[in-house]
């Protein structure tokens, strides 16, 4: 009995001090004793589960209370069924969370048939980013970027889900390259393998992967480098990607080629797919509803692991030369899909659509 | 490169390592003997723990698990019928039926004996091809690719036996199966409605416990008894089986070769592995009257392949980076944890971590198949344990299992739907492999016909790759009849009794 | 309908055959809906499909009243009574009875009824023995759930405490 009115005295005074919004006692406790699930709807091993499994591994040690936390693969129509779990069956309260990859992001912001994923419910607990290289093979018989309306041959482009190489596409689609595309790739590495093999003409890969795999063939003779993706910042201009400063970036190549810089529909489409694919190569979400402790709880959790310097080394390898997006920075993200327009979505979808076929939600 | 070689042998010798190679050999054995669970269940268990561990003993730990499953995974499939794993279903072709005769501890002696050769003979190819993996890798394109799964599918003519109509037509019918869900070259789902577990099509899991393990299971529960006959004895004779496969030096040399090759080819999958080697093997056997009565060629070949290919899908994956299964797809995540970047580099850098790799693989495999061999006795007497009293451990585990394939519902309407539909092949006479086969390549079939064509329109007919492909289908499916003839003219009764 | 049962074991293949060639022109005809790229496959493998189960028919037509002859491909071996057949019917009854379990209670309790139920009413084993392999099967798949961290299906039970 006496418990229960101390228990109630306190409660009151929590209530009433975080009525006045001074010091919240709350976060602290939140999630103790509680464990946190996260749903990866990949299968494991690749770059977003590695990034999910990390995050698992060393956000416990740091969110106050250190809740227990379980990363676990839900696997199944690539991507969907985690991703509609998390969407539609788990309890809005802070305890299950979603690694998502930039190309599922862009997958729900176009919303793909199927992918019942409302991102403007949701809001980013931490991420990581990744830039993109464009190569071409020599055969095409150009020696430098400029040149790429010059380029011969069957300029065949290795097609994998569109929307998952949707970067690449659209800054094709900029230049107003007449390309192959060849479909049926089951990944980027496939496509990669068949770049080496002679078999495309143009491939795309991510920045790490174009080090570790492509530089290679360009010393060997076989391949040039084309563009980086390159990042855009909050205003919209661009910027050269960390991890490859020396690269031009696509939207560089363009003002290069035509003496301006590029505008139009395709501008605007590619300043809207960009960051959010970029930027989210690996993002965590939090349902944007769950109790405002919960949320402060997990902001600390992130400030603190991303200080820690076991968490450091360990990501080091796993990140590739990014850096880390938490804090404030996370904001970027909802800020790029807002100010995208509904007719910049309507032109994605057409374009994938007419193009390949995809369907999408209506 | 030989003193790269000794380094690996004593990086790995420490006690740490070694406790991890262990660890990841019993843990391969236990997923590996559990129908439904395969490698990529057991790695992807210990994937949390590798964060922060020595590169050296993670890696020990991850080849453990891949070297051991494809040997356990030989329990059910001889024992019981039905497939521990993916690798080893047509193993259950000729190891069940021994197992029922009473041969079973010799079938499974057969076996391991087997798969520690070809595990060794892989972990050797890997060493040897090395240097020319590269090329031999780029010269398969998509046109290769395809003609490779016309060659899988053309060991369905074989494997139908005196029924080539309904053999070709279940076949056709896996075919059709596998293009349910996402339509490998359009951004198209088939015949999947709204219904979103249906996107990624079947799971070749459950088709197979569908197929192989539920009929059985029902067969023996209406029938009554053991599995085993009584009349032929008790089931001692491991040893012979050992014997049996030293006897066939040339058929466990020759099927690991060929484990090696097809796993070493990045996009064929390594499913269809063992039964391209059963039915290689039934193919150019003289008497082929024994097969799927117990003939042990018929447990040798697949098994001696699905240990080897472990060395040759491990090799697209260190050099290129693409995983060769699903499991090795794990096995890269792992090495970005350890900060390792997979390519040629590993070669000239890294050597020691490649043979780290190497021997890994050599010592899991000789520990996996001793463990499986001293275990092979006791657990082949269960067969002559009444049915009734292992079925509903048999049935709870193949359930449960099949349940983690995606955690939903539907794999187990469809396990009992896949069931029935094998249990109804059976009594029909309409052969089942043929339908797994079908499958399993649907979908490679599709894709790279369309690769083919939209990278190079009718011009692949002519590659010189195709050719070669498409003249060996044709000399084995002609060897294949020439033998069938000249042994049905020998022994004009045919192999009835 | 006396005469008809034994007719459908024997002849179990003519209407399993029909049931493919069902399944054939249903993916034939499903298809047209589909874009070039999804359609094309389909199409020329239902096609074959239809014509394969035809000549089938044809096959079976041509050799009727005559058993089918055995070889090394997996022709049961068992017999082909109505009888049989009843018995295969209840066992796979028996495999939905434990799904229809496992989501009632969940893996564990399931598993041990599991074991009673098609012991006892089944077999009528004696109860030592059922008791016995009943608390041996739970607690093989406890610990198989804890090591493995295999995930179960939430059952109906769960749902209710």
């Amino acid at each position: 009995m006496k418990k229960w009115v101390k228990g109630l005295c306190v409660g009151m005074v929590a209530l009433s001090l975080s009525a006045i919004g001074s010091v919240q006692a709350s976060p602290e406790t939140y999630y103790a004793g509680k464990s946190i699930r996260i749903v990866i709807p990949f299968s494991p091993g690749g770059g977003t589960d590695t990034f999910g499994r990390l995050i698992g591994q060393y956000l416990g040690k740091h969110v106050p209370g250190s809740p227990t936390v379980i990363s676990e693969n839900v696997t199944g129509a690539g991507g969907l069924l985690g991703s509609n779990e998390f969407a539609e069956r788990v309890a809005h309260d802070g305890t299950t969370l979603l690694t998502a990859s930039g190309h599922l992001n862009l997958r729900a912001f176009l919303g793909l048939r199927g992918l019942r994923l409302d991102l403007n419910a949701l809001e980013p607990v931490v991420a990581a980013p990744m830039g993109h290289v464009t190569a071409i093979a020599t055969r095409a018989g150009i020696d430098k970027p400029e040149d790429l309306a010059q380029a011969k041959g069957r300029l065949t482009k290795g097609i994998t889900d569109p929307i998952g190489l949707l970067e690449s596409l659209i800054a094709l689609e900029m230049f107003d390259l007449n390309y192959r595309p060849v479909p049926g790739y089951s990944g980027r590495g496939d496509t990669r393998i068949a770049f080496e093999r002679g078999e495309l003409m143009i491939n795309t890969q991510s920045t790490p992967a174009y080090l570790s795999r492509v530089v290679p063939l360009i010393e060997e003779g076989k391949a040039m480098p084309l563009f980086a993706i390159g990042f855009i910042d909050a205003d919209g201009n661009p910027v050269r990607d960390p991890a490859v400063p020396d690269m031009i970036t696509a939207p560089e190549l363009y003002e290069r080629i035509h003496g301006e810089k590029p505008s139009g529909m395709v501008w605007e489409a590619f300043k809207a797919v960009v960051p959010l694919v970029q930027n989210t190569r690996g993002t965590l979400w939090m349902h944007g509803d769950i109790p405002d402790d919960a949320k402060e709880a997990l902001r600390i959790g992130v400030e603190r692991m991303v200080a820690d310097p076991e968490f450091i080394a360990a990501s080091e390898r796993i990140l590739e030369g990014y850096e880390i997006i938490h804090g404030d920075d996370l904001g970027q993200i909802k800020d790029s899909m807002a100010a995208a327009s509904p007719e910049v979505i309507a032109f994605l979808r057409e374009m994938l659509s007419t193009r390949f076929g995809t369907q999408f939600e209506d | 490169m030989l003193e790269a070689l000794i380094n690996a042998l004593w990086i790995l010798l420490d006690p740490f390592r070694m406790g991890m190679l262990f660890a990841g050999v019993a843990i391969g054995i236990l997923v590996g003997i559990l129908p439904g669970l395969g490698g990529l269940m057991g790695m992807a268990l210990v994937l949390p723990f590798l964060f922060g561990m020595d590169p050296y003993a993670g890696i020990a730990l991850l080849i453990g698990i891949a070297a051991a499953v494809p040997s356990a995974d030989t329990f059910p499939s001889v024992l019981m019928g039905i497939p521990g794993s993916s690798g080893s279903q047509a193993t259950v072709m000729d190891g069940y039926p021994m197992a029922r005769k009473g041969e079973a501890a010799r079938a499974l002696g057969a076996a391991f004996a087997a798969s520690m050769i070809g595990g060794l003979l892989g972990a050797l190819a890997l060493t040897a091809v090395v240097p020319f993996a590269r090329p031999i890798i780029l010269a398969f394109g998509s046109p290769e690719l395809f003609m490779l799964t016309l060659l899988g599918l053309s060991m369905v003519g074989v494997l139908s036996g005196n029924r080539p109509i309904k053999g070709i037509l279940a076949a056709v019918f896996g075919l059709v199966l596998g293009t349910v869900g996402g339509a490998p070259v359009a951004a198209e789902y088939r015949f999947a409605g709204d219904f979103l577990y249906l996107y990624d099509g079947f799971s070749l899991v459950i088709l197979a416990l569908g197929l192989f393990a539920l009929p059985e299971i029902v067969d023996l529960l209406a029938r009554g008894g053991a599995i085993a006959d009584k009349k032929h004895g008790l089931g001692s004779g491991w040893m012979r089986g050992v014997r049996d496969t030293l006897n066939h030096k040339w058929l466990v040399f020759r099927h690991s070769v060929i484990g090696v090759f097809i796993g070493f080819i990045p996009g064929m999958g390594s499913s269809i592995i063992d039964w391209v080697n059963y039915g290689i093997v039934v193919q150019t056997s003289k008497d082929k009257s024994q097969f799927g009565k117990g003939d042990v060629r018929g447990v040798i070949a697949p098994e001696s392949a699905n240990n080897a290919k472990e060395g040759g899908v491990l090799m697209p994956t260190l050099l290129f980076g693409v995983p060769g299964s699903s499991a090795m797809a794990l096995f890269l995540g792992a090495l970005m944890i350890f900060g390792i970047e997979p390519g040629p580099q590993l070669l000239t850098r890294e050597l020691d971590l490649v043979f780290v790799i190497i021997w890994s693989l050599a010592l899991a495999n000789i520990f996996g198949t001793l463990i499986c061999l001293l275990l092979s006795k006791p657990i082949a007497r269960l067969t002559f344990v009444p049915f009734h009293y292992l079925a509903p451990f048999i049935i709870v585990i193949v359930m449960l299992g099949a349940w983690q394939e995606t955690r939903h519902w539907a794999d187990l309407v469809f396990l009992l739907a896949f069931g029935v539909l094998g249990w109804v092949m059976k009594r029909t006479g309409m052969p089942r492999p043929p339908l797994l086969i079908g499958f399993i390549l649907s979908t490679l079939a599709e894709r790279y016909l369309w690769m083919s064509y939209n990278l190079y329109d009718w011009e692949w007919l002519y590659r010189p790759g195709v050719l070669i492909i498409a003249a060996l289908s044709i000399v084995l499916m002609v060897a294949g009849a020439r033998i069938k003839r000249s042994a049905q003219q020998s022994v004009p009764d045919g192999g009835e009794s | 309908m006396r005469r008809l049962l034994p007719w459908l074991t024997h002849h179990l293949q003519t209407p399993f055959v029909v049931l493919i060639l069902g399944v054939m022109v249903y993916v034939l005809w499903q298809s047209q809906s589909f874009s070039l790229g999804a359609r094309l496959f389909p199409q020329v493998v239902a096609s074959a499909g239809i014509l394969l189960a035809l000549a089938e028919l044809l096959r079976q037509f041509l050799r009727r009243g005559a058993r089918e002859e055995q070889d090394f491909t997996d022709l049961a071996s068992e017999e082909d009574s109505v009888a049989y057949y009843g018995r295969g019917m209840l066992f796979f009854g028996w495999l939905v009875v434990f799904v229809v379990l496992l989501f009632l209670v969940g893996p564990i309790i399931a598993a041990g009824m599991y074991v009673l139920l098609l012991l006892t009413v089944q077999f009528r084993s004696p109860w030592r023995v059922v008791v016995a392999l009943s608390l041996g099967l739970m607690a093989l798949i406890w610990v198989l759930g804890v090591v493995l961290q295999l995930r179960w299906p939430a059952s109906l039970l769960s749902g209710l405490i």
